[in-house]
């Protein structure tokens, strides 16, 4: 039985193997919008959510779209990975250091690679500060071409509540960009 | 799309323009590797008691939460009881403990 089933996540996984690959540098986008923008954290979020459809913990049954379900995993595998960076900080009663190693970053680590090119650091700043639904809900939308619809899917909540974290994402981030160009 | 749309759209674009992912085959490769690997589990008897007292925890905390609150409910009517009108003061006349007081009579039949 336990054989049976291995070789059918196998099979559906070698099927899966292609279309994973050509949305790879996608969805490594979407790790890095799910991670606050942290590459380190976004690459180990990327594994372990390949890790999970290797597995067999995360299957895809066909229901939506392989994108709308992969980023699905992703997102799933962003949030137990925070879950568990907590559990670890609140385990040892520390807030920054395990072991003298930092564990959360106070700065994104992609805004201090990109010192040199402020806006861009600017940008990311104000994304990796907007609240985790709206930045996410956002980032489907612009730059992934996700319909609000779709973003609900991936998100997992109503299409009314994606459209207000959508709203709301796109006005506080539209007050400090847009309305700074166009005056 | 409205400007405001389309000026979002530059900015997502431009948030993610620095965007290089590790090559598929060394992100799959690495997954494969993880996958072949014994997973650790945890055993029955490492979560087993974690558990219970999880659960010892939990109805203690919940009967001391239902007797603050029968104590909060038992204050509460002792005090409607206790209850007195701010402005009772205003009705109290001189030589009303007259009215209050319950006369008694000694052996000889006078009133105190």
């Amino acid at each position: 039985m336990k054989r049976a089933l291995a070789r059918q996540t196998f099979l559906e996984v070698t099927t899966l193997e292609g279309e994973i690959e050509q949305l790879h540098p996608a969805s490594y986008s979407w790790a890095l919008a799910c991670c606050r923008f942290r590459r380190q954290e976004a690459e180990d979020v990327l594994q372990s959510a390949y890790l999970k459809i290797l597995d067999g913990r995360a299957r895809y049954d066909g229901r939506s779209s392989v994108r709308t379900w992969l980023f699905g995993v992703i997102r799933k595998t962003a949030l137990d990975a925070r879950r568990r960076r907590w559990l670890e900080v609140l385990g040892l009663g520390q807030w920054n250091h395990v072991n003298g190693v930092p564990v959360l970053e106070v700065v994104p680590e992609a805004v201090e690679a990109v010192a040199d090119r402020q806006r861009r650091g600017r940008v990311l700043q104000a994304l990796a500060e907007l609240p985790r639904r709206q930045r996410e809900v956002l980032d489907l939308v612009f730059y992934h071409g996700m319909t609000i619809a779709e973003a609900a899917e991936v998100l997992g909540v109503s299409l009314g509540a994606a459209r207000v974290h959508y709203e709301r994402g796109k006005r506080r981030l539209g007050r400090e960009f847009v309305a700074e160009d166009c005056s | 799309m409205s400007d405001a749309d389309r000026k979002l759209g530059e900015l997502h674009r431009e948030a993610h323009s620095g965007d290089q992912p590790q090559p598929f085959a060394r992100s799959w490769g690495a997954a494969v590797a993880r996958s072949s690997r014994p997973r650790r589990r945890i055993r029955p008897w490492v979560w087993a008691p974690a558990a219970l007292l999880v659960a010892v925890l939990s109805v203690a905390g919940g009967l001391r939460i239902r007797s603050a609150q029968r104590q909060r409910d038992m204050a509460q009517e002792i005090s409607l009881w206790a209850g007195r009108d701010p402005l009772g003061f205003l009705l109290e006349t001189p030589g009303s403990e007259l009215l209050q007081a319950v006369p008694t009579f000694d052996s000889k039949g006078e009133w105190r």
